[in-house]
């Protein structure tokens, strides 16, 4: 059945999709800034479409195509990346609910940011999301092989840190 | 490594929206339905050339009156809406003239300016006979002061065909006549740094640069469109 975009269901969309689409937006940018406005933009977008969607699943799509083209928008933009030059410890400060062990969440981040921002996202997006390829590809605008190549390299690269970061934690702690 | 993708997503499952950004969304679904808003920008296709010299000036006002989208035009009127950070908003803000003069293209926005601050403050816009466009509290409390916000960005919208009318979109839907999109992308990167002259009531005008490089091809026109998305310009107070 078709999905006017009227108060109820933005609400409904806000509510329901919102986590996703601020997580794929945090995923490219890691700033708290930069993931408000595409979040901001994201659903203005939807509500200014004025268009009926087919189901769930195309309101959904919808929403992390735009989110995903929007990020990466944002990172083209000069001002933005001054932004995102800020410490990361600034840049999570808020955007995390309560984290249990706020430096072990920077560390993993610390790590994360280190891939190049399309990885970064197509790690997000599959390991923490739980997308496929195939969404992942649909949402970035990519070829699904190509989500394949970076997943792939990105655990290469994450393999290569990890194992960088484990000696001196070893050498430290013995 | 499977430990860290465990780390990963617990750390991961604790980013989100707080509740206030939320909240400011959803106040904007009480401001104009989106038949009114399409109503509303129905009103910005008003590009007229203020004069056309050189092939710049022809080249824009044409393509752009080819395609139909006569829609560049500044920020919605969220004027209800919790911004991320300070900033202008302009409200029912639309193109007045687009062309090229002496040797610049010009844009003539008009707008009502609002802005309100991360804390949902009212801010009153100043004009001060000189220096910076600075902004204050309306309420005057504390002696308040905001810089225009950082760079003195401002955002212009080109929406690619959502406002189109059936027979625009058409026009610019139609796969076979890709020309339009180039012919809109060549004056789109003709016009990068341009200075854009911002006309708004009340206000004197305000020099603007336009950024258009980050616009990579005429296929990143295309495939904006194909996601529904609008296409954003930087309008960077120069």
């Amino acid at each position: 059945m078709a999905i006017e975009i009227d108060n109820a269901a933005f609400e409904r969309c806000v509510r329901e999709y919102g986590g996703a689409v601020y997580r794929v937006a945090w995923a490219y940018s890691l700033s708290r800034d930069a993931s408000d406005d595409v979040f901001q933009e994201t659903f203005m977008a939807l509500w200014r479409s004025g268009k009926p969607f087919a189901d769930e699943e195309h309101v959904r799509r919808w929403l992390l195509r735009v989110a995903a083209y929007k990020s990466k928008d944002s990172l083209r933009s000069a001002s933005r990346r001054l932004r995102r030059d800020a410490p990361l410890d600034e840049a999570i400060e808020g955007s995390l609910a309560a984290p249990a062990d706020p430096e072990a969440d920077e560390e993993v981040w610390s790590l994360v940011a280190k891939l190049p921002e399309d990885m970064r996202a197509a790690v997000v997006m599959h390991y923490c999301e739980g997308y496929s390829t195939e969404e992942i590809a649909d949402a970035c605008g990519c070829a699904h092989a190509t989500v394949r190549t970076r997943l792939l390299r990105a655990r290469r690269k994450l393999e290569k840190m990890l194992g960088e970061v484990r000696p001196c934690r070893n050498s430290s702690t013995g | 490594m499977q430990e860290f993708i465990d780390r990963l997503k617990a750390a991961n499952d604790r980013i989100g929206p707080d509740e206030r950004l939320v909240q400011s969304v959803l106040k904007a679904a009480e401001a104009p339905a989106p038949e009114d808003a399409t109503a509303a920008n129905a009103r910005t296709p008003r590009f007229r050339a203020v004069s056309r010299r050189g092939f710049c000036a022809a080249a824009a006002a044409a393509a752009l009156a080819a395609v139909g989208l006569g829609a560049l035009h500044v920020a919605p009127a969220l004027a209800s809406t919790r911004l991320a950070r300070p900033r202008i908003v302009l409200r029912d803000g639309y193109v007045d003239s687009v062309g090229f003069e002496d040797g610049r293209v010009v844009v003539g926005i008009r707008a009502d300016f609002s802005c309100v601050d991360a804390a949902d403050r009212d801010v009153a816009v100043s004009v001060p006979e000189s220096g910076p466009l600075a902004l204050e509290y309306e309420d005057g409390t504390g002696g308040d002061r905001l810089e225009f916000p950082a760079g003195g960005s401002m955002r212009g919208t080109i929406l690619i065909g959502t406002d189109a009318t059936d027979e625009e979109r058409e026009l610019l839907l139609d796969g076979d006549q890709p020309m339009q999109y180039r012919k809109l992308y060549e004056c789109l990167v003709a016009a990068d740094g341009a200075e854009i002259v911002v006309e708004a009531e009340g206000l004197r005008p305000t020099a603007y640069e336009l950024r258009t490089s980050h616009i990579e091809s005429w296929r990143h026109l295309r495939r904006k469109d194909t996601v529904g998305d609008f296409l954003y310009i930087d309008l960077v107070k120069s």
